[in-house]
């Protein structure tokens, strides 16, 4: 069926006010948007002569950017094609005036009818009576008032919005806890609004609380936006589900490294696809977390961080505000030239603030780096990693093995080491000495003046002695090597004698440490 | 004949030959391709401006070449990164000669976006996104304004017939180096170009080995493997358009010299994939690679 632009323009206004609307998409389409779903359907509409619903539906999702194309491509379908209206729609209702040849019929509506008119009433009391004991009669999920912990109230919210995973959800968890689900750990572990870790006894939610209490939330530090996201989200949850507020859990991240260690110690537990969106979520969160707090640190040269400024000679698309007239009025005195003979040479130009330092980042993985010792030492890592950005990097991670990920000499995206970082599992023995030999031969690779090594590590190294011996010559070469050892658990004997080396051996309580690092100049460069 | 001379005039002749080179360019034109040229016409007839989406290999810049040859522009393009600057797009003034003659228009070198806005041409941006924010900020005016305010010399306005298309990496659209607000606003239209279907690869690779002829089931046999690889949850980067080529020009090199079997199939795959293929770290690439060769193999038997 064709549609007129008239028609087309008016699917346009509803499609924009309802993408507007959507409570859980970070993007809003602007006015720019409409106008160029206008203009593109009326290119499309003098070129052919005609529009379908399909060119409206294809023009919305290829105006928006790929992120939400999906969104924009159900939104746009349910009010082109009006599913939207089939779903709202009663299966049988009750006519208001009832003819007498189908009467038979209507007394057989009735009942149904009540049915449909009592369906809401009853759901709602009966939630309402005990919003705990209704998860308790499900059997598998419980809903406590006192939960604190947010990825798992977060993750229990994803799972009741998607009503059409639910049942798979539940059966996926029901068989992991069961462990007959092939490859996953049979962890004694409900995912739930509380979520208790059997292992220690306590709810990991309280639990988490209680560390995290002198510890400002990372999300609400975060931009305003993304604080107003997450609470409009939460008030849409609380008023759907008509959930008291002061019973419901939060949905706020907590604290960064709350997220991130609720990430390794659940994940395993999701199934797939929410694994993904999940996965999504924190590796967001994190990007933000580098936006906002790294960004203004990398090349600033009053933090001690990257100190660097040098004048080289201009190149042809060196812009000439960069001229250093001093510099050039130097080398023309003492190279004798005339104006006339100048050439690009003989301009000196101030490059702008780079970095001159080799840094190797070496990440141990191993399976003692479990929980929340991972999640602190890769948010410092992927501190360390922005804060250097200008300079060369290099990044691997260890266990038995070495995994490198990022070469001295090679472009890697943030985005991808994070995903690998996200990826990571604890597992295997901890053997250091080849990671350091690779160190070794990526500074060998470099031309940097500076070489510094960051060791990331609980130290509960297999290979101690070789390791020693490395480190030993790597200091020697002048390279400076700090140690970055989670403060709750670590080899205190292996750092005492790595100190005894000249290694510099830095405690880190929390993610937080490893910016007061920086901020306070305490590294030694 | 001096060696300075004949080096000359061997430059002369590869210019020569690189603009009749331009002249022909290899394309399929079905499928994605298909509604993805019309998708830019379109664009460019209701004056938005459009950013092609898709991972590399694709044939995003290819098909941006192809525009430029069918609407007769001529045609710039620069692949961005951070150390890119305004500059780079706009031009310079050769500091040189504004010491001795001022800021006077000889002195000034565009750079290909005012080329092409002054020629009427098409722009590509590769990687777009890669750029730091101060570059994409300078993308703006000539975006919305369709001029560009260079100062010492005035407004320069574009030609009616100037074009700009982005072109960007599907992964890093998430990444550190997102595009900013402003210029995401400013792209209008999205395409997305994924992997081709099966019988347009077909058809791509056989357009680009026009000396041989390659079997159906050879054929097969490169797609599965390639294919698997791009279903591999275990591979960041997988094989692209141009590993299925290249494999497919080997395969039929030894075809014409008789040494082609089984093994010789392997051998190529597996020296083309190891180059191209990126894996997740801790994953032994190598034996990754054989496996999806033999799975291949066993699925085409």
């Amino acid at each position: 069926m064709s549609l007129s632009l008239n028609e087309a323009e008016e699917l346009i206004l509803k499609f924009v006010e309802k993408f507007r609307k959507e409570a859980h998409s970070n993007y809003k389409p602007s006015t720019r948007q409409t106008i160029s779903m206008s203009s593109l359907l009326s290119t499309m509409y003098f070129k052919k002569g005609y529009l379908t619903r399909e060119d409206i539906v294809r023009v919305a999702i290829v105006t928006t950017p790929p992120p939400y194309q999906e969104k924009a491509l159900k939104i746009m379908s349910k009010i082109v094609f009006g599913t939207e209206k089939l779903e709202t729609k009663p299966l049988l209702s009750i006519p208001k005036f009832l003819p007498l040849p189908i009467f038979p019929l209507s007394l057989l509506s009735i009942p149904l009818g009540l049915y449909n008119l009592f369906k809401p009433v009853s759901k709602w009391f009966k939630f309402h009576k005990n919003p705990q004991s209704l998860m308790k009669e499900k059997g598998r999920y419980h809903w406590s008032s006192q939960a604190t912990s947010s990825l798992a109230s977060r993750l229990f919210n994803k799972i009741k919005e998607k009503e059409r995973l639910t049942k798979r959800i539940g059966l996926e968890l029901s068989s992991i806890e069961k462990g007959q689900v092939k490859g996953v750990k049979p962890r004694k572990i409900r995912v739930s609004g509380k979520v208790t870790l059997r292992k220690h006894g306590v709810h990991l939610g309280s639990f988490l609380k209680r560390k995290a209490q002198n510890t400002k939330s990372v999300i609400s530090l975060l931009t305003s936006k993304r604080r107003s996201k997450i609470k409009t989200i939460k008030s849409n949850y609380v008023k759907r589900d008509k959930i008291s507020k002061v019973n419901s859990p939060s949905l706020e991240a907590g604290p960064g490294e709350n997220l991130l260690r609720e990430w390794y110690e659940l994940r395993d537990m999701l199934p797939r696809k929410l694994r993904k969106e999940v996965k999504e979520e924190v590796k967001e969160t994190l990007i933000e977390w580098i936006n906002v707090y790294i960004k203004p640190l990398i090349g600033s040269s009053k933090l001690g961080v990257l100190p660097s400024h040098m004048v080289k000679p201009c190149s042809s698309y060196d812009l000439l505000e960069y001229v250093d007239l001093e510099e050039t009025i130097e080398s023309l005195l003492s190279k004798c030239k005339r104006l006339t003979e100048i050439t690009y040479d003989d301009l000196m130009i101030r490059v702008p603030e780079r970095g001159n330092n080799a840094v190797v980042l070496l990440l141990d993985a191993s399976g003692s780096m479990g929980g929340g010792k991972l999640a602190t030492m890769v948010f410092s890592t992927i501190t360390l990693l922005n804060v250097f950005s200008k300079d060369e990097v290099a990044l691997a991670i260890f266990e038995s093995d070495v995994f490198r990920v990022k070469e001295i000499d090679g472009k890697v995206e943030m985005n991808e080491i994070i995903d690998t970082l996200l990826d990571l599992e604890p597992l295997g023995g901890t053997c250091v000495s080849r990671a350091l030999l690779w160190a070794e031969e990526q500074f060998d690779k470099s031309l940097s003046d500076t070489y510094l090594l960051f060791l990331l590590s609980d130290l509960a190294f297999y290979d101690y002695r070789e390791a020693e011996f490395i480190l030993h010559r790597m200091i020697n070469n002048n390279i400076r090597v700090f140690v970055l050892v989670p403060i709750f658990s670590y080899n205190i004997a292996m750092a005492s004698s790595l100190e005894k080396l000249g290694i510099n051996i830095i405690e880190m309580r929390n993610w937080k440490d490893i910016l007061t690092l920086l901020l306070d100049s305490t590294l030694p460069m | 004949m001096s060696v300075r001379d004949s080096v000359v005039e061997r430059i002369k002749r590869s210019l020569r030959e690189a603009k009749k080179r331009e002249r022909k360019i290899l394309i399929v034109l079905r499928g994605q391709y298909k509604e993805a040229y019309e998708l830019l016409k379109d664009s460019e007839s209701a004056g938005l401006t459009p950013a092609i989406i898709g991972p590399p290999g694709v044939g995003k810049t290819l098909l941006c070449r192809y525009y430029a040859l069918t609407t007769k522009r001529s045609f710039y393009w620069i692949t961005l990164d951070e150390s890119t600057r305004p500059s780079h797009l706009i031009g310079t003034f050769n500091p040189a000669v504004v010491l001795s003659r001022g800021w006077c228009l000889e002195a000034f070198e565009p750079g290909p976006l005012t080329l092409a806005m002054v020629e009427g041409g098409i722009f590509v941006a590769n990687e777009l996104n890669r750029a730091s924010e101060y570059t994409q900020n300078a993308l703006l005016e000539p975006l919305e304004e369709r001029s560009y305010y260079v100062p010492h010399l005035g407004r320069i306005v574009a030609e009616e017939t100037f074009f700009f298309i982005a072109t960007m990496n599907p992964k890093e659209l998430a990444g550190v180096h997102r595009l900013s607000e402003a210029l995401r606003d400013r792209i209008h239209v999205w395409i997305s170009l994924t992997y081709p279907k099966k019988e347009v690869e077909f058809e791509i690779i056989r357009a680009n080995c026009p000396e041989y002829s390659l079997p159906n089931d050879i054929l097969e046999r490169i797609y599965k493997v390639v294919d698997l690889t791009r279903h591999n949850e275990q591979i960041i980067k997988p094989a692209s358009i141009r590993s299925s080529i290249a494999m497919a020009r080997l395969i039929a090199q030894a075809l014409e010299e008789g040494s082609y079997d089984d093994e010789r199939f392997v051998k190529i795959a597996f020296s083309v994939l190891l180059g191209t293929l990126r894996t997740k770290p801790g994953v032994r690439k190598d034996l990754l690679i054989k496996s999806i060769i033999s799975e291949a193999l066993r699925e085409c038997h």
